[in-house]
């Protein structure tokens, strides 16, 4: 009987005019893979440019309705060229929409844990190109600085710009 | 922008990507084939594997710090020709001839 309650309850309230949709949270799985260029530095005043490692990025993202602006998430990042290493890259971005594009500039911090230890932050400008009610293509430019970790040589960085290409669905 | 000016910024980019397909140079340890690691932005032997003196030195030593200069170690050219036995050899003599050279001085000092 009490649970008979509830929905009347509900029943009582005004009701919210159809057009405006209830807050919900919103989330998007986008698999993406890129590769750029490194620059390495050592304390020596040695420096050298080499192409970054073919990566591929599973990332999850979510946003609420009220605030969309404002989008969390984070990849499962692996490299699979030369090497094969694994991470994770947790993220905050700024997100406008204008049309069919939405663009997303945000942060985040670059941590590969296995099988080396490699970290730093990392800037990123995403673009999506809504195709459809929910898939989108997405490319990306991403500038990392790595300084911390057992993968860089002694009172070394690695200073990386990176591009990348690739899908996002909305679940 | 014009088509020349297109394809110049085209071969610039060619030419960045190219880079970093030098043997034997690298940013970073992982950069190097298993048995080296990058020090200076060269492919080297690694300093346990040279012969390094301290027994403990391991796999994880490698943030630990470095302090040997950048043509202590053999390249990946030097690698496939130098005996890897050339430094281990050196770092065992080293001790006998300081401990020689304490002897021959002890007498001096008295």
């Amino acid at each position: 009987m009490a649970l008979a309650v509830g929905p009347r309850a509900a029943d009582a309230q005004p009701a919210q005019p159809p057009s405006e949709p209830e807050p919900m949270q919103h989330h998007a799985i986008a698999l993406t893979g890129g590769s750029g260029l490194s620059l390495g530095s050592s304390g020596g005043g040695n420096s050298y440019a080499a192409r970054t490692p073919g990566f591929v990025d599973i990332a999850w993202r979510t946003w609420h309705s009220t605030t969309p602006q404002w989008v969390t998430g984070f990849s499962l990042r692996a490299e699979v060229d030369g090497r094969t290493s694994v991470g994770v890259v947790p993220r905050f971005e700024f997100s406008r929409t204008v049309g069919r594009l939405t663009l997303r500039p945000g942060f985040a911090a670059v941590v590969f844990f296995a099988p080396f230890q490699l970290a730093g932050p990392e800037a990123s400008f995403t673009v999506a190109l809504r195709l459809g009610s929910v898939a989108s293509l997405i490319g990306a430019l991403a500038v990392d600085l790595f300084f911390i970790g057992n993968d860089l040589p002694p009172r070394s960085t690695v200073f990386s710009v990176n591009g990348a290409l690739g899908v996002s669905i909305e679940l | 922008m014009s088509r020349s000016s297109c394809s110049q910024a085209a071969l610039a980019l060619l030419a960045l990507l190219a880079a970093g397909c030098e043997a034997g140079r690298c940013v970073r340890h992982s950069d190097c084939a298993s048995p080296l690691s990058c020090l200076a932005t060269r492919c080297v032997i690694p300093p346990s594997d040279a012969g390094a003196l301290d027994a403990s030195d391991d796999a994880g030593a490698r943030d630990a710090g470095d302090d040997r200069p950048a043509d202590a170690g053999a390249t990946t050219d030097d690698a496939a020709t130098a005996p890897l036995d050339a430094t281990p050899d050196a770092t065992l003599d080293a001790p006998a001839d300081l401990g020689s050279d304490a002897a021959g001085d002890a007498p001096d000092a008295e």
